[in-house]
Parts: C-alpha cells; sequence; structure tokens
C-alpha cells in the first residue's frame, strides 16, 4: 500500500509539472501580459522598459525555470494584474467555486441515483424513455445555452431568480442547476447501465430465488455491485465540474476561481493562470487517487499494488 | 407519493415566486462590462479603474461634463514666464475620508509617489509634465517645476488624484488595494474581488454630501447577462450594449431608457504607408472616399453617429473640416491615376500586373460592431476595385501584432482621446507604439514640436487647425467615426452620459418611481 501510494505521488508530480508546462508554453506563444497594461499613449521606449521591468525580455526557459523554483517553495508569484500572490487569490475566489461545484455534485447524485435506478429497474418503461429522453438532452445542450436560457426563463421573464452575483442562497440556484445537469444526465446513464449489467448475474437471480424482497435485493446486491464504475465516474465529476465552472461562472458573474482564471487568460497574467491551473490539476490528481484508493473499501478483491 | 411529490413541486413555486424581484429600490448599482484590477491611482491604467477612482479620489484639476476643465483641490493656478513652474493654489479645509487635513504635502507625497522606483507604479503623468520637482510654498500653496515648458500639464492633472501622505506611506500597498483612502465623494466599504465595490456617500465631501448614500458597482462580462439584470431590476445603470442588443430595452418599456453618446474613442482604419502602394497619398485618400458611412451608421448603429471630421475631437476640431464624402467616382478616378488598372476585367484593379489584394485585421470583439463594420467597409472598397480580406483576430492577439508591428497594412484601430488638441493629434507621433501607420509628414512633426511649446490659446489652435488639415489631406488614416457609447438606465436614474466613458456619481440624480 505504502509503495503504490509513494508511486501514485510521483505520477501525480509528473501529472503537474505537465499541465503546468503545457499551460506556460500555451500562454506564452499567445501573446505578452505588458500589451494589457501599457496606455495607448505610451511610447516604444516606455513599453520596452517595462517589459524589462517584468523581466519579459528573458527567454522563455529562464522565464519558466523561475516559475518552477519559486512554485516548488509553494510561491506562485505575484499576479501582474492585481499585484497580489497569486495563490492568496485563488484561495480567496476557492470557496465561491466549491460552493458551486459541492451543489452541482449533490443535485447530480440526488437526482442522477434514483432516476438511473428506475431506469434500469423498469427498463423500457415510459420512465425508463423519459429518464433516457432527459440524459440525451441533458447531455448534448450546451451549458451557455443552457445558463442564458436559465437566466431568460427564470430570471428576466418570471422574474423568480436572480440572474447574477453571489449574495445569497437565491444567487445559488440557477448557476447550480446550469453546471449540474449534464452531470446529472451523464449519471443516470452511468448508474443505469451499471444497474443492467448487475442485474444480468446469476446472483441476482440467486437474491430473488431465495425469496429477498426486491427492495434488499436492489439496494444491497445490485446498487453496490454496481457502484465501482459510478464512484469513478462521481470522483472525476467533481473535477469535471470545477472546470465546468469557468463557463458558468462567467455567465453568472460568480465570483470564483473559474472566473478570475478567465480574466487572467484574457489579461496574460501568467503567474495566476500558472497558480490556478497547478491547483486545479492538483485537485483533479488528488481526487483520482481518492478515488482509486475507495475502490479497495467498496470491493474488497481489488489490492492495491 | 405522486401527489406528495406534486404538492412539493407546487410548493417550490410559490416559494420561488416570493422571491420575485420588483423594480429597482436597493442600493444604486452600476454594472460594468470588466472588472478593475486596482483601486490604487498610481496603477491604473483601464477607463473602467479611473471612472472608479474617481468617484473616491479627486485631483487637483477636473475634466467637468462638457469635456473642459475646471478647478478641484486647486482653487486657482497659474504657470510663470518661464513656462516651467506652475503655482497651484489648494483648496482649504478639505480633508481626507480618514481625517487627514488635504494641504502643500499631499500634493507633494502624491508626485513623489507616482516616480517611487522602488514601488514601481504604472501612472505616467510625472514623465508627461516632465516633472522636475515639487515645491511647498506653504501650507496650502505649491509650485510644480518641470523640466520643459508642458502647455498640456492642466490636462494630465485630470488623473493625479491626490493622497494622504500618512496613510499611504505607513500602509502596506496590499492593504491600500481593498482601503483606498481619498477626498472624494464616495468611501470604499468593501471590494469582493469579480463581485463587488461597495461605496457609501462621504458626508464631509467639500463639495456637499453626494445625493445617492450607497452604490454598487459590479463587473457581468457577457453583455446580455448586464441586459438581464437592467430588466430585472439588478441594475441602474449598464455600460457597452450594442445598438441591437438596446432594441430589448426599449421594447421592455417600464421606464428603462436607452443613452447613447458621442463618445471621444476615435475609430478608424490605420494605414501602413510603409506597406507598398499604401505609400501613395493618391490610394489613402481614394479609400476614404470609397466608404459611405452613413449608410454604415443606418444599417449597423441605427442611424447613431457621423463619420469623423477631425481626428481631434471637439470643441478643438477645426471648424472649417468636412468629412471625407462618399464619392466612388471620385475614388476610382484617384486610384487610376495612381496608376492602377483593371486589365482583365475581373473587377479587381492590378498594379504591375498583379491584382491588389489587401488584408484588414479586426479585433472581433473590442470594439462596437467592428467586425460587421470591417466586412461593410470591406464591401466598399470592392466597389472600386479593391480588394480586401478582413481577419478577425481575438484582442489579446491583435494587441501581440500591435506591439510587434506585424499587423496587416490596414487594421481596425480605436484611441481614446483625452480632449486636448495636443494629446489627440499626438497619436500620430512616430514613437507611439500603437501607432503602426509609419506616416512621417515633416509639417505634422514640426507642428507638434511648437505645439508642445505653445500656451496661447489663439497660436495653439491655429498651430492645431494647420496640423490637422495635414492629416486629413495626408489620410494616414481611413477615417471612420466618434463610437458612440450606450448606456441603459434604469426607470429611476437621471443621469446624461459623459463623453469619456466615465461615470461620475455625483452628476446622477434618481426620481421617484410609481409602481
Amino acid at each position: 500500500m505504502g509503495a503504490y501510494l509513494f508511486r501514485r505521488f510521483l505520477r501525480a508530480i509528473v501529472v503537474v509539472a505537465g499541465v503546468s508546462f503545457i499551460s506556460f508554453a500555451v500562454l506564452f506563444l499567445s501573446g505578452d501580459p505588458t500589451d494589457t497594461m501599457v496606455g495607448e499613449d505610451w511610447t516604444v521606449q516606455e513599453v520596452q522598459q517595462l517589459r524589462q521591468d517584468m523581466g519579459l525580455d528573458k527567454p522563455w526557459f529562464v522565464q519558466y525555470g523561475r516559475y518552477v523554483g519559486r512554485a516548488v517553495q509553494g510561491d506562485f508569484g505575484e499576479s501582474l494584474r492585481y499585484r497580489q500572490p497569486a495563490f492568496e487569490l485563488i484561495m480567496e475566489r476557492l470557496p465561491a467555486t466549491l460552493e458551486l461545484a459541492l451543489v452541482a455534485l449533490v443535485l447530480s447524485i440526488i437526482l442522477a441515483f434514483p432516476l438511473g435506478v428506475v431506469s434500469a429497474t423498469q427498463r423500457g418503461s415510459p420512465y425508463d424513455h423519459g429518464g433516457m429522453l432527459f440524459a440525451l438532452l441533458g447531455q448534448s445542450m450546451p451549458v451557455f445555452w443552457l445558463g442564458l436560457m436559465l437566466i431568460l426563463i427564470f430570471g428576466v421573464s418570471l422574474r423568480w431568480l436572480p440572474v447574477s452575483g453571489r449574495s445569497g442562497w437565491e444567487h445559488l440556484i440557477l448557476p447550480a442547476i446550469a453546471l449540474s445537469t449534464y452531470s446529472i444526465a451523464r449519471n443516470t446513464r452511468v448508474v443505469r447501465s451499471s444497474m443492467l449489467e448487475v442485474l444480468r448475474h446469476e446472483y441476482v437471480k440467486t437474491a430473488r430465488a431465495k425469496g429477498l424482497s426486491e427492495w434488499i435485493v436492489i439496494n444491497l446486491h445490485v446498487l453496490r455491485n454496481s457502484m465501482i464504475p459510478v464512484i469513478t465516474i462521481i470522483g472525476l465529476e467533481f473535477g469535471h465540474l470545477l472546470g465546468g465552472a469557468v463557463i458558468v461562472e462567467t455567465i453568472f458573474s460568480w465570483p470564483g476561481v473559474g472566473r478570475l482564471l478567465i480574466q487572467a487568460v484574457y489579461a496574460k497574467d501568467f503567474p495566476l493562470v500558472q497558480a490556478s491551473v497547478t491547483i486545479t490539476a492538483l485537485i483533479f490528481v488528488s481526487l483520482n487517487l481518492i478515488v482509486d484508493l475507495m475502490y479497495s473499501v467498496l470491493d474488497p478483491r481489488v489490492r492495491l499494488h | 407519493m405522486k401527489r406528495a411529490l406534486l404538492c412539493g413541486i407546487c410548493l417550490l413555486l410559490v416559494a420561488l415566486s416570493a422571491c420575485g424581484r420588483e423594480a429597482k429600490k436597493g442600493p444604486f448599482t452600476v454594472i460594468l462590462s470588466v472588472e478593475a484590477n486596482t483601486l490604487d491611482p498610481h496603477f491604473a491604467t483601464a477607463t473602467i479603474e479611473w471612472s472608479i477612482l474617481m468617484n473616491m479620489f479627486d485631483p487637483l484639476i477636473e475634466r467637468r461634463g462638457d469635456m473642459t476643465l475646471g478647478p478641484a483641490l486647486a482653487e486657482r493656478w497659474e504657470v510663470d514666464e518661464s513656462k516651467k513652474v506652475w503655482t497651484f493654489h489648494l483648496r482649504k479645509g478639505v480633508k481626507f475620508h480618514n481625517g487627514e487635513p488635504f494641504d502643500a504635502e499631499s500634493v507633494r507625497y502624491t508626485f513623489e509617489r507616482m516616480r517611487d522606483k522602488k514601488l514601481k507604479p504604472r501612472i505616467t503623468v510625472y514623465r508627461r509634465i516632465f516633472l522636475d520637482r515639487i515645491e511647498k510654498v506653504d501650507s496650502h500653496t505649491v509650485k510644480i517645476h518641470t523640466k520643459r515648458p508642458v502647455a498640456t500639464l492642466p490636462v494630465w492633472m485630470v488623473n493625479a488624484f491626490m493622497l494622504p501622505p500618512r496613510y499611504y506611506s505607513s500602509t502596506p500597498p496590499k492593504e491600500l488595494l481593498k482601503k483606498p483612502v481619498g477626498t472624494g465623494p464616495y468611501k470604499l466599504v468593501k471590494w469582493i474581488k469579480d463581485d463587488r465595490i461597495e461605496m457609501a456617500a462621504n458626508k464631509g465631501w467639500w463639495r456637499g454630501k453626494p445625493a445617492i448614500k450607497k452604490v454598487f458597482w459590479r463587473p457581468v462580462a457577457e453583455a446580455s447577462a448586464r441586459i438581464a439584470e437592467l430588466e430585472t431590476g439588478g441594475a441602474d445603470i449598464i455600460m457597452n450594449i450594442s445598438p441591437d442588443q438596446s432594441k430589448t430595452i426599449l421594447a421592455r418599456g417600464e421606464g428603462l431608457q436607452l443613452k447613447g453618446t458621442r463618445g471621444g474613442r476615435r475609430i478608424y482604419l490605420g494605414i501602413r504607408t510603409d506597406h507598398g502602394v499604401l505609400g501613395d497619398v493618391r490610394i489613402r485618400r481614394a479609400l476614404n472616399h470609397a466608404i459611405d458611412f452613413e449608410a454604415i451608421a443606418k444599417n449597423v448603429f441605427l442611424g447613431h453617429g457621423s463619420r469623423m471630421r477631425s481626428i481631434v475631437n471637439p470643441p478643438n476640431a477645426a471648424p472649417d473640416m468636412k468629412a471625407y464624402a462618399y464619392d466612388p467616382r471620385k475614388a476610382k478616378a484617384l486610384l487610376a491615376e495612381a496608376g492602377l488598372k483593371d486589365t482583365n476585367g475581373d473587377g479587381v484593379l492590378e498594379i504591375n500586373g498583379k491584382p491588389l489584394e489587401i488584408k484588414l485585421e479586426v479585433p472581433a470583439s473590442r470594439y462596437l460592431k467592428g467586425k460587421e463594420m470591417s466586412e461593410f467597409l470591406a464591401a466598399y472598397f470592392r466597389t472600386v476595385g479593391v480588394h480586401v480580406e478582413v481577419i478577425p483576430l481575438e484582442w489579446s492577439v491583435f494587441l501581440a501584432r500591435r506591439r510587434k508591428k506585424t499587423l496587416a497594412p490596414l487594421y481596425f484601430h480605436g484611441f481614446s482621446s483625452a480632449f486636448n488638441e495636443e494629446l489627440d493629434l499626438g497619436v500620430l507621433r512616430p514613437n507611439l507604439f500603437a501607432n503602426l501607420t509609419a506616416w512621417r509628414n515633416r509639417d505634422f512633426i514640426q507642428g507638434y514640436k511648437m505645439l508642445g511649446q505653445t500656451f496661447d490659446p489663439a497660436e495653439r489652435r491655429r498651430i492645431s487647425y494647420r496640423m490637422q488639415r495635414i492629416v486629413r489631406a495626408d489620410s494616414p488614416w481611413v477615417f471612420l467615426w466618434n463610437q458612440y457609447d450606450f448606456f441603459g438606465l434604469s426607470a429611476r436614474t437621471q443621469w446624461t452620459p459623459r463623453p469619456d466613458e466615465r461615470i461620475y456619481l455625483p452628476t446622477i440624480r434618481l426620481k421617484e418611481v410609481n409602481p
């Protein structure tokens, strides 16, 4: 177990380093942060001076090396736009994103499970068709479109809910629905197909044959055994929700990490982009590890080597 | 079970509808399209930031709503014979939000902080005025010594917001971002980044207590979400909306208002005169004659706006200047005169046997309808035989290419304005990094030097009018228009937008709105 963890840890470092390098390279190729910082009345010399002051006249490997050197010591540098430590800025925004992603995840779990179970146990029934239609729609609607539709219907036409910002629980409803719809749809399908797979096994027949109630068969025998793929998906789902938050946060002006990242990309705020991408990658990789560890808890046959 | 579910859904709907949002009543809310990067006046560079800062800080000289200069924290000022020493007589009895008195030391400290080498602020005022030193004459009189005569010094003072020395020198820069302190009409209550800036009226403001007590500034990047906020009572002023989006605001009724104002931003097609045939003034003039701006304005801007007459904004534009007239026949004649011919009858002119094809790069979403307008322009150019290919670029890519001077021979661009003839003309000076025209006219450059050292208003006008005529005649730009800024206003808001895109809260009045 210890050796396994160590190997996984090393692999995680490689992944995070790779992600940080790719994001640096993409940003580096696409422009220079000074472009958004200079005034229109600046002279050629003043622009050059600013680039020098910020160390942007140095070759890319020097800039990247400097960043990595500091990052391993926990210093992600200072945001060029805000002139505040990048790490601190992300930590300021993280609660908003976690709040949104958690609510979306909870929504996804409490809706996808019953929908998936009902669809699987009553295969071919109108419930199943309804559930699968929802899954199809939910997975094919682009999130920005859904977000704008929610704003138009519940914000502008019905005036039930606020359309942007983060001041109270009512502000959370529309973004959480927009963010979770895809995830609910996907999880419904996964739960359904995983259940169907298990339902075919002999031991389910045995359970029924020995006179167990359907409730016990489904909940104790089928559901638990169909959990492995579901747990994998849900674990990674949280990571995806964090990623999806980039779009949802922008549409609903939700002050989270996603929006911070988008603005940092536009402003070519290297340190801030690097820090948010690295931290998001860290979260993703850690979740992955947790999911793998949970397999052995759920299924004693799985041993970690 | 089903009934319980149905009841549950009904209850939820009732609860939600109880949250129904009514016409705007709460704090006055301004919705911006982007977030401020900083609330430190010495690090601000964007219009949005200046807009927010001018409500918390005061300068010595202010730019009023009609774009003329007037006294603010300086009651009056004069320049001596050498034109290098400016004396400012400061207003007495003014206090900063933290209680510190405003005096000569505040002025000295503010300008010294601007050029603090350790701090490296981004403000350029001290460089623009060639600041030498600040001399305190008495507690409420200061002399600003400049290294050379700078006639535009009063204009630069507009963004030199006064800071309290004790507070700014003893507080860590990080704290200053969260708690800026000025003498202005509003105090900062809270800044939740990316969410809102909360301000409260400064009861002790030297001009008297502002009418609106509490103000929120919120950034909302999506234009449709900004409009939704206005429609649902979540905003009193929204900015950066396009004319077609504004239709929905007007259609909604309920007293919502749309205000369009002719801004100072000069939108033009830059012509890189160092690119082949574009060095020929006849071709540049032909391009100017080939376009029918009024028709474009009718189609794209709902009839708002008219063609730019001069690169200098009113009231400093030469009164006798006329905009280029739409005259395709003249354009064709000029092109023929320049030696361009269509020998194979395909409708495209040729030069030295090769068809004349020019690229036009436009930032896709930076300027109001920039891409659409570029397509219209290209169509007009085609009618006179010049094939122009429009290439939309993402703004950051455009900026990078602007810095590296690798933009296409024609580029869609806009310069904001400080509403001063010298600064307006300055956008064509060769060492400006954002000027890619490579246009070098000796008379213009000489005129610009003279203007910088001329203090007599009549003489300044004479020089500037002559320079404006040179620019028109030599046409380093295809002159387009002064961009209109469109704002959406709630029913209770009474406000006339300024041409400089800034929102100055003390000029806004609220009216009682009957439901």
